[in-house]
């Protein structure tokens, strides 16, 4: 069968789907214009019932965000199965990463289990961690040992009690959960049978690229870890960080030497750049210019699902940032530069997202 | 049902609750949006305490049982002072559970750590490595044996190399990588770091392993059947310390089973000053016996006020039924709770589902296994033995009438008729009594909906009255033209009549631009026909399944016939394990079909929610499980 009769449904809900994404003037609108304007995009992405007046608060309003977001995706699962089905699965479970840090660092710092609470956020049945359980605990090292017997979170709750005494900084934890998780994204993705995952792997790659590369700089130029341990925390498997890139660069300890060192097209893509905040703001927007460019293109497939979550994802971000923008009473411009508008449409990453997806199209044919 | 709002002194709230939930009717309801009542909310700490203690209690019922009864002093709600006094006592016990739990967590850390160091020696003796060299504290090398996880090993290897270390894996064991260290010593920073987040193990060769191997190798095993004691030790002081408490433990349970009411109320409670509201749910047949239990018990005045359901107010359904029909209730509410008004059909379901199975699967052997093994397996089965046990009692009926025990039909007489001798009466048969459910399943979609104000559905939907006028003026029709080969103007008027108002509705309830609106009617109105059509057709397989009963036994003793005498009998007891099992399984899943397509879909929405009143929350009465150490 091939992949258009495959995805057909799938192809149909993503494009019925995306047509609620919305885009930078959009948003500039959503942000600046008068309150039926704001009401009205909130209709054409989908979240017209939301409102912070209704919810009892932030940790609230993230949990109806990702229910709505978990809606989407049990919508566009349906008719998958086997690896397909557990990849985007497993995609839906990334909020109990978050989830399991902050009860990390919770129970670490003796938080209160209502101050905890706070920071959690509701996925549903994507849940797989037995979080009331692990909030019961009357203490850190309690919570690490129900920790310690899921087997997926064993070295975690050992990582954790390194901490504990003394041994380890908090990051630890936090970057041997962040890999965890997207080694598991990496490895589902290549389970995927091989006819339907070359675009997916491709996304896939792309956003281990960028966690890399931003790990990276934040391992050796912020927290100016020796190479041995920057490289140790980062996980090899992008289109273009591979295990020697990886190694290469760990070595390099300023900003102006790792970019002059990337290979292309990222050395491009991120050339001028001076700081790390510029060169995450580009790789994010040419992420998801690539996305775009997956969906505008129409080929029937799994990439095409999961480019609309990551797109999904940013509009829920950034709509997520006006709610509570306005619910403080910050000021429009505030906003608009807290959640990197300007960027949105950043013609570079855009060129060179249009031009690799060329060259990828070609390879694919 | 009725909604209720009870004003009262907030000190009676927590009483009011346990009266309430001994009661056993009344569900929470948070207070009318549009009418919120009172602003605060009283039992936000008790209700945290009561989560605190609920959860300490719990744990430590991982490693003890409750006695059987609770002390019979203890019959009034706690106050939160209480409340919390009887959390900070748990948390002080738990508290030593806890750190016991956490010795026994480090002995076997500890013998596990004995273990790889033997099994590392092990491996060094094999090879005749100079140890004394690996122990050897050098000036420029920086030597080093220890375990990694295998899964962090690739990445490990490759970090070690950044830092200018060479490592060689000599042995691999339950997912735990053996490995050596070497580097330049001092010249090279970082990699305690990496080390530490890698997970990394020392392991320690001992002084003179090379002279004594096998002292040093007992003295290792020595340490751990150590750590293997010290575990018992603890476990068995969490027994005891769990024993010596077990008076104040079971106390415990007892105040937050009673203090289980007044922590569920939750929105339902609001209250300022000393004014309290508890606002929900209660069945109308219960609401005097509620008040007066309140006003008679409750030391303050209380008022309680009640009111009809609103028109679109989410109302809970009340499911009562006699404990044998349980299990139909569970394959009922599989596919839906009534909604509130809405026809509850367990009994029609039980009734139409162990007719129809008696019917596809008549046979008095059989149906007697089926009844035999539920009874002998009804502790496993519970609480579906009924269940079983009425399919089994209905397949010997109709086995009866049929004449067949075990596929045999020469052996018993048929009461009615053997089932092949005349197909086309049993597929008769199977029609009507398909026409039959049809009918009632509509009637009850016209009682539901006349329950649910939707009159003009009721009277002119496709399930409605009209519909109903309909397919019987079809059946009328049909039948006339095939008993005796001619419509008579009747039926055609009244499908005339039906098809008019079927057409009217589906007309009057499509808002569509006129040209779809014409095409969803024709289309809707042929699928309303279609569906009444196919959805009587489908139930010939009622027929069909008796048929195909025989003609499976016919099918085994032919190949029976064909074996000697043992074979003969092996073949026929194993056809009939295979019929049983296969075919028994087939008609149940046909039968649910059946019900759930033709009938469910028909009248049932299921999308209600079911009564649920404020209960006293039992302790853990199941003693102790797998508990945190022990996995």
């Amino acid at each position: 069968m091939s992949a258009h009769s495959r995805y057909v449904y799938l192809n149909t809900r993503v494009s019925l789907m995306a047509a609620q994404l919305l885009d930078a003037p959009q948003l500039e609108s959503m942000l600046r214009g008068r309150a039926e304007e704001h009401k009205a995009l909130l209709r054409h992405a989908g979240l017209d019932d939301l409102s912070l007046d209704q919810l009892h608060g932030a940790s609230e309003l993230e949990s109806v965000l990702m229910r709505r977001q978990l809606e989407e995706l049990n919508l566009l699962v349906r008719p998958l199965t086997g690896p397909a089905r557990e990849f985007f699965a497993y995609w839906g479970r990334r909020a109990e990463v978050g989830n399991l840090k902050a009860l990390i660092r919770g129970k670490l710092s003796g938080q209160k289990r209502e101050s905890i609470e706070q920071h959690l956020i509701d996925i549903g049945p994507y849940a797989r961690l037995p979080l009331r359980a692990l909030l019961e605990s009357d203490d850190a090292a309690e919570m690490l040992r129900r920790l310690e017997r899921i087997p997926e979170y064993a070295e975690i709750a050992r990582q954790a009690r390194r901490i504990v005494a003394g041994g380890a900084e908090l990051f630890t934890v936090d970057s041997a959960l962040d890999r965890q998780y997207y080694a598991g994204v990496h490895r589902r993705a290549q389970a995927v049978p091989k006819a339907d995952r070359m675009g997916l792997l491709m996304l896939v790659g792309d956003l281990l690229d960028r966690i890399n590369l931003v790990w990276l700089l934040r391992y050796r130029v912020a927290y100016q870890l020796p190479p041995a341990e920057a490289y140790f925390h980062l996980l090899p498997g992008g289109n273009h960080l591979g295990r020697t890139q990886l190694l290469r660069l760990a070595q390099l300890d300023t900003v102006e030497a790792i970019a002059n060192a990337l290979p292309e097209p990222l050395k491009s893509l991120l050339a001028g750049l001076q700081t790390p905040t510029e060169i995450m703001g580009r790789l994010q927007v040419y992420q998801w210019q690539a996305a775009g460019k997956a969906i505008r293109d129409n080929r029937p497939g799994l990439d095409r699902v999961f480019a609309y979550l990551l797109l999904r994802e940013r509009d829920v971000r950034a709509v997520r940032g006006v709610l509570y923008g306005q619910a403080l009473q910050l000021g429009k411009d505030l906003i608009a530069d807290a959640l990197n508008l300007d960027i949105w449409s950043d013609p570079v990453a855009s060129n060179s997202a249009g031009a690799l997806a060329r060259l990828r199209r070609k390879a694919h044919v | 049902m009725a909604r209720v709002t009870v004003q009262l002194l907030a000190e009676d709230a927590r009483d009011a609750s346990l009266l309430m939930a001994q009661h056993g009717a009344f569900q929470v309801e948070k207070g009318d949006p549009a009418n919120p009542g009172l602003p605060d909310d009283p039992a936000a700490e008790y209700r945290r305490t009561y989560a605190s203690a609920r959860a300490r209690l719990s744990k430590i019922l991982n490693h003890t049982t409750l006695p059987d009864r609770h002390p019979p002093e203890v019959t009034d709600a706690p106050n939160e002072g209480q409340l919390a006094d009887v959390d900070r006592q748990l948390g002080a016990l738990w508290q030593k559970i806890s750190e016991r739990e956490e010795q026994v967590r480090l002995c076997r850390e500890h013998k596990q750590h004995i273990e790889r160091q033997l099994l590392s020696l092990e491996n060094f003796q094999s090879l005749k490595v100079d140890l004394g060299r690996l122990r050897q504290d050098r000036t420029f090398l920086d030597l080093r044996v220890g375990t990694v996880p295998s899964k962090q090993y690739a990445r490990f290897e490759e970090s070690m190399g950044l830092a200018g270390f060479t490592i060689s894996r000599f042995l691999e064991s339950n997912g735990v990588a053996h490995v050596i260290l070497a580097g330049q010593k001092g010249t090279v920073t970082g990699i305690e770091p990496v080390l530490k987040a890698a997970g990394w193990h020392a392991l320690e060769i001992p002084e003179n392993f090379e002279d004594r191997p096998e002292e040093i190798r007992s003295q290792l095993l020595a340490k751990s059947a150590q750590c293997d004691a010290d575990c018992a030790r603890l476990q068995a002081e969490i027994r005891t310390l769990c024993e010596a408490d077990a008076g104040p433990l079971a106390a415990a349970a007892a105040q937050i089973e009673l203090a289980s009411p007044y922590a569920q109320l939750g929105d339902g409670l609001r209250a300022r000053g000393g004014l309290a509201l508890i606002t929900g749910w209660v069945p109308r047949s219960a609401v005097e016996g509620l008040q007066a239990a309140l006003e008679s018990k409750l030391k303050g005045p209380v008022l309680m006020q009640q009111r009809p359901p609103l028109p679109d107010e989410s109302v809970p359904s009340v499911l009562r039924h006699h404990r044998l029909l349980a299990p139909f209730v569970r394959l009922v509410t599989n596919y839906g709770v009534p909604r509130y008004g809405e026809v509850d059909p367990t009994v029609v379901f039980a009734v139409s589902f162990i007719a129809m199975f008696g019917m596809m699967f008549g046979d008095m052997g059989h149906g007697a296994v089926i009844a035999i093994v539920a009874l002998l397996l009804r502790r496993r089965l519970s609480p579906f033995t009924p269940f079983l046990i009425a399919c089994g009692l209905s397949s010997m009926v109709f086995g009866a009438l049929y004449g067949s025990v075990f596929g045999f039909e020469e052996w018993v007489h048929p009461l009615w008729i053997s089932p092949l001798t005349d197909p086309l009466l049993m597929l008769r048969v199977a029609l009507y009594w398909g026409i039959g459910f049809i009918l009632v399943a509509s009637l009850l979609t016209v009682y539901n909906r006349l329950s649910d104000r939707h009159y003009l559905e009721a009277l002119l939907g496709g399930s409605g009255l009209a519909g109903i006028s309909l397919y019987l003026s079809l059946i009328w029709l049909a039948y006339g033209w095939f008993a005796q080969g001619r419509w008579s103007a009747a039926p055609v008027l009244l499908a005339v009549l039906g098809l008019i108002g079927v057409m009217g509705y589906l007309w009057h309830e499509n808002r569509r631009p006129l040209g779809e609106r014409i095409l969803t009617v024709i289309i809707e109105t042929l699928e309303t026909v279609m569906s009444y059509v196919s959805g009587s057709l489908s139930f010939l397989r009622v027929a069909a399944f008796s048929l195909n009963h025989v003609a499976l036994a016919a099918a085994v003793f032919a190949i029976a016939e064909m074996m000697n005498t043992v074979g003969h009998w092996i073949t026929i007891v194993a056809g009939n394990l295979f019929i049983l099992v296969l075919e028994g399984a087939i008609v149940g899943i046909q039968v649910m079909r059946l019900e759930y397509y033709e009938g469910f879909s028909r009248f049932y929405h299921g999308d209600g929610r079911a009564f649920r009143p404020l209960r006293v929350l039992q302790s853990n009465p199941r003693g102790p499980q797998s508990g945190p150490i022990d996995s």
